[in-house]
């Protein structure tokens, strides 16, 4: 059904409404001269008012991406937006990324293979998205519980591991220098092979090692660091870390408990995490760690 | 540039605003704007009808700037007006009858493999995970969905709008990276 040609009435309307009504029709070409510039010079005065305006035009191509624009809306649209290369893009960028999110969403996709979801009727049959995100979160959770329940019954729980995962979770705290602490900096990560083993001597008071490898990407990658010892066998495995910015440097920093070292060789690989979830051959460093009374 | 040129754009940012850092974010959220206003008019190359706004604004400084009162932005707002605003109408009269249709929506299928997704795909990968995370959540659905969002808005301890925000911010470097890997318009 198409919409009514006026707008609803203002005095039903919050002042918020009005206002992005308001910046609707100017996006789609409807307003006066004298309106559109009225609108313009606040843009130009108010970034916040400008932020509002570009929201709503990607609320506006978001409309026309999904088919829920208003015929009449539709035709404006149409009109305003293949007059120049810079919205035609817009509008391909927002096509792209609606497609992008209905094939990567990041719960559904696990449950849902591409280009079967639709032939999983009996699963999946609803049309509302939230119905069907909510039953995929569910199986997940299902799942989930039941790996990490047999995980922890074929794991006994190991306390300096769960520490190392606390002090390089997303977003822990960088720990500051005193004598616990033993900063360690090594060669930035395309750095490859194992090269000369770098020396970390620990004492009675050291309780953290912290390894500094810059990042040369700026922290765009997320990697995977794997502790070996020399003859092979896994101290830990650490997934999904990001670099931290520090003085305008990306830095992935390594915070590990010293109880999990002992005096002996070891290599550390630091695999960078490709976009398609696979991952790059690592950058090796050895290490040789001493101990001192 | 010639010193004139260089004496007048400092005349300007101090016109702007006496402390250098920041009349510099001030001249930049101009240039944004002027480049933004354009476009939503049609433009062809908006970056180019703002650099020629902001030049014509230059030349002009040392008369202006003494007995110019209220917000410089819209002096330049005004130089917009009367110069690009011009062009603009001479623009669209010659393209009036050249216009592309745009796609339908919903309707290509094509779209994957087309430069736009090729590089969504890599420009989501440089995104810190929980925002990359977060956009596709809130773009998952074939149609935007109210409730859907409040409740995400919830998950991520935001108010409705707050997330409407920060979904722009991660949408608006989405869409530049894309812009800068794909280069200008064609």
């Amino acid at each position: 059904m198409e919409e009514a040609i006026f707008p609803p009435s203002a005095a039903f309307m919050k002042e918020s409404e009005r206002e992005r009504l308001l910046i609707r029709q100017y996006l789609l070409g409807e307003l006066d001269e004298n309106d559109q510039e009225q609108l313009e010079q606040r843009v130009i005065t108010n970034p916040d008012y400008k932020e509002e305006v570009l929201i709503t035009e990607e609320e506006l191509l978001e409309e026309f991406v999904s088919g829920t624009l208003s015929m009449r809306d539709l035709e404006s649209f149409n009109r305003m937006y293949s007059s120049s290369p810079t919205h035609r893009r817009k509008v391909k960028v927002a096509q792209a990324l609606n497609r992008y999110a209905s094939e990567h969403s990041p719960v559904v996709q696990t449950m849902v293979q591409k280009g079967r979801r639709r032939s999983l009727i009996g699963l999946f049959s609803t049309k509302r998205r939230f119905h069907q995100l909510s039953l995929a979160a569910l199986i997940v959770l299902v799942i989930g519980a039941s790996i990490l329940a047999y995980w922890l019954i074929s794991h006994p729980r190991n306390p300096d591991y769960d520490a190392l995962l606390k002090l390089n979770q997303f977003g822990s705290e960088l720990l500051q220098p005193d004598s616990s602490l033993v900063p360690v900096a090594l060669p930035a990560l395309v750095f490859r092979g194992a090269g000369e083993p770098k020396t970390i001597t620990i004492t009675k008071q050291t309780k953290t090692v912290q390894l500094w490898l810059p990042d040369p990407s700026g922290g765009a990658y997320s990697f995977r660091a794997v502790l070996k010892r020399n003859d092979g066998s896994e101290v830990f495995t650490l997934e999904d870390l990001r670099a931290r910015q520090i003085d305008q440097h990306a830095v992935l920093v390594l915070q590990i408990p010293a109880e999990m070292l002992t005096p002996q060789g070891y290599q550390l690989e630091i695999f960078e995490k490709r976009p398609d979830g696979t991952f790059d051959s690592p950058s090796t460093y050895s290490l040789n760690v001493a101990a001192t009374p | 540039m010639t010193e004139n040129w260089e004496d007048n754009f400092a005349a300007l940012l101090t016109w702007l605003d006496p402390d250098p850092e920041k009349a510099g974010r001030k001249y930049e959220e101009i240039r944004h704007s002027l480049i933004k206003i354009f476009e939503w008019r049609g433009a062809y190359d908006a970056e180019e009808l703002a650099a020629e706004t902001i030049s014509r604004v230059l030349n002009k400084v040392p008369k202006i700037v003494k007995n110019y009162e209220g917000d410089p932005a819209l002096y330049f707002y005004a130089v917009a007006k009367r110069f690009g605003f011009e062009v603009l109408r001479r623009q669209q009269a010659r393209v009036e009858g050249d216009l592309e249709k745009l796609a339908a929506p919903g309707t290509d299928e094509r779209n994957d493999r087309e430069p736009e997704y090729e590089c969504l795909d890599q420009c989501l990968a440089q995104l810190p995970a929980a925002d990359r995370e977060l956009i596709l959540s809130y773009y998952q659905q074939d149609q935007p969905n109210i409730s859907f969002r409040k409740e995400l808005a919830r998950i991520h301890h935001l108010e409705p709008n707050a997330l409407r925000v920060k979904v722009h911010r991660i949408r608006a470097a989405l869409q530049s990276c894309v812009n800068k890997r794909l280069g200008k318009p064609k």
